[in-house]
């Protein structure tokens, strides 16, 4: 499992690596819920995930740089 | 007795760390002794990362395999999508701050949106209970788009 699990928490961090060992380790059948969160994560496409980028980094929508990648993800 | 599944683990296990340490050593030997070779490297480092990421999907199935399928196919595709997404976001915050070109960006963002559409429908087929393995394909797709977020990223 550590294997698995170096690459990871040295490419994302440690907090992705920790929610996804509790997934693992959790043992209890997926619930509605969790199949809900997978699709909300799924349903995201490019032009969302680049605006949620953009308000994470404190940016303007308004900015050059964000409107150059919100035009280039679509 | 050792069950099997434990040696399988075990194998498996002893493979990624061999992986890990053959890309980590690959690094330091071009960037220290032949610098020229360095992009020769990110095409040999991209294929030890797909298939340590291949042994990932592996492991979480076979940590699981005391579960139900459908557990252990809906913890294999959550962990799918949290990975590429983390990377897909790391990637154009990159972009953002200066440190990746945008030139990637439009081939990235449309691979992006193929492996999403597709682990919508692989996340339906899993809750329908069909007891299907999460698809190779879409292991393959994640991987496929890491590598191209590397690379993008390394070109800078």
């Amino acid at each position: 499992m550590w294997a698995a699990l170096i690459p990871i928490i040295a490419t994302y961090g440690l907090p992705l690596a920790e929610k996804l060992v509790e997934k693992w380790m959790s043992g209890t059948p997926p619930t509605p819920a969790d199949f809900a969160e997978l699709r909300a994560l799924a349903n995201q496409n490019s032009t969302a995930q680049a605006n949620a980028v953009i308000a994470q980094l404190g940016l303007s929508p308004t900015d050059p740089k964000a409107q150059q990648i919100i035009a280039l993800v679509k | 007795m050792i069950e099997t599944s434990t040696l399988f683990t075990c194998l498996f296990l002893v493979l990624a760390i061999l992986l890990a340490c053959k890309s980590v050593l690959v690094v330091w030997l071009l960037k220290e002794r032949v610098p020229d070779l360095v992009r020769k490297w990110r095409i040999r480092h991209h294929r030890s990362f797909l298939i340590v990421f291949l042994l990932l999907g592996f492991l979480a199935t076979g940590m699981t395999c005391n579960q139900n399928q459908q557990t252990a196919t809906f913890n294999t595709l959550y962990s799918l999508e949290k990975s590429t997404v983390a990377a897909y976001d790391g990637y154009l915050a990159a972009v953002l701050a200066g440190q990746a070109r945008t030139n990637e960006v439009p081939k990235i963002s449309h691979a992006f949106n193929d492996f999403q559409a597709a682990m919508v429908l692989a996340a339906d087929t899993d809750q329908a209970g069909t007891n299907a393995l999460a698809p190779p394909a879409l292991v393959a797709q994640s991987a496929d788009l890491l590598n191209l977020i590397t690379v993008a990223k390394g070109a800078k």
